[in-house]
């Protein structure tokens, strides 16, 4: 086996590694089929202002979970339309972009035992986002957002409720 | 003409008459390849992982993603096909490991309930926890250990 090179022959290395991996990420990045932005706005997305409102995240596993043992009040955030064709399963419409046709249903998830979770589209869209907070103004301080939403869902092939039931 | 001297005598190596550290790097190089291959074959989803980081400030993420997709990548490559760059690029690895695993430690700090992305997992993989923390803690120790 070679000899042990020594620290400053490392650290020289390190460096001439990282300057190839500079070089490797343009030229990569320039050819992909699947090449991505080097600058992307992603403090737009519905995640990024999720953190910034310390609104709690659930993640497709804990929505696995949650459908198994029941522990969860899913809330669709979406058009009353779309909730109609597909939604989770045991979801009730909540849609944010008419709230106050809905008044019975508010009252249904604040005074649900079950925490709510709320969704919408995909990461998207920020309907479940601003709803979540505006429970939590309500005094349902237990909600938490599902930012996979319905895409992430039906990408899966989980199973749905509504006229295209899945 | 004097005939040049291998590398690696493959005989040797098959036979296990390197010393483990030397198996263990091969490994750990391997491991890596794998896995940074996968971050380049789907730059967005490795991406997006950073992004779910919420650590990095969000324009720099793509950015921050494609060097450091790209890094692993060559350091995994040195690991395993360049014996004489292979303690450079463990230390990269290993460096690399830190900081995903700082981002994890950060995150568990701060409650957040993500995916940590750091070895490609898919959208069903589980939030963090502090096992994600004793993962990344041994590939440490396993990346340290190559470095003997």
């Amino acid at each position: 086996m070679s000899k042990k090179p020594t620290a400053g022959e490392t650290a020289r290395r390190v460096l001439w590694l990282i300057l190839a991996a500079a070089l490797l990420a343009v030229v990569v990045n320039l050819i992909h089929p699947k090449r991505i932005p080097w600058v992307e706005n992603w403090g737009s997305r519905a995640e990024a202002q999720a953190v910034a409102e310390q609104m709690p995240l659930v993640q497709l596993s804990d929505m696995l979970n949650f459908l198994r043992d029941g522990s969860r009040l899913f809330v669709d955030a979406r058009p009353a339309e779309e909730y109609a064709r597909a939604h989770l399963p045991g979801a009730v419409s909540l849609p944010f972009q008419t709230l106050e046709k809905y008044p019975a249903v508010v009252v249904q998830v604040l005074a649900s035992d079950k925490p709510p979770v709320l969704y919408c589209t995909g990461p998207e869209c920020d309907d479940s986002l601003l709803l979540a907070v505006h429970l939590r103004k309500l005094g349902r301080k237990d909600v938490s957002v599902f930012i996979g939403g319905m895409n992430l869902w039906q990408s899966e092939l989980l199973s749905t409720e509504g006229e295209a039931v899945q | 003409m004097r005939k040049k001297k291998p590398v690696v005598d493959f005989k040797k190596a098959i036979t296990m008459e390197y010393p483990t550290e030397y198996y263990v790097a091969l490994l750990f190089g391997l491991f890596f390849l794998v896995v940074s291959g996968q971050k380049l074959i789907n730059p967005l989803a490795f991406a997006t992982a950073v992004f779910r980081g919420h650590i990095m400030p969000y324009p720099l993420v793509n950015i921050a993603a494609l060097l450091l997709m790209n890094l692993e990548f060559a350091a995994a490559f040195a690991v395993v096909f360049m014996p004489q760059w292979r303690r450079a690029g463990l230390w990269i690895l290993v460096s690399i490991l830190l900081i995903y695993t700082g981002c994890v430690g950060v995150n568990l700090l701060r409650d957040l309930n993500t995916v940590c992305g750091c070895f490609g997992s898919g959208v069903r993989a589980a939030a963090i926890s502090h096992w994600t923390l004793v993962r990344n803690l041994a590939l440490i120790i396993t990346g340290l250990f190559a470095l003997r």
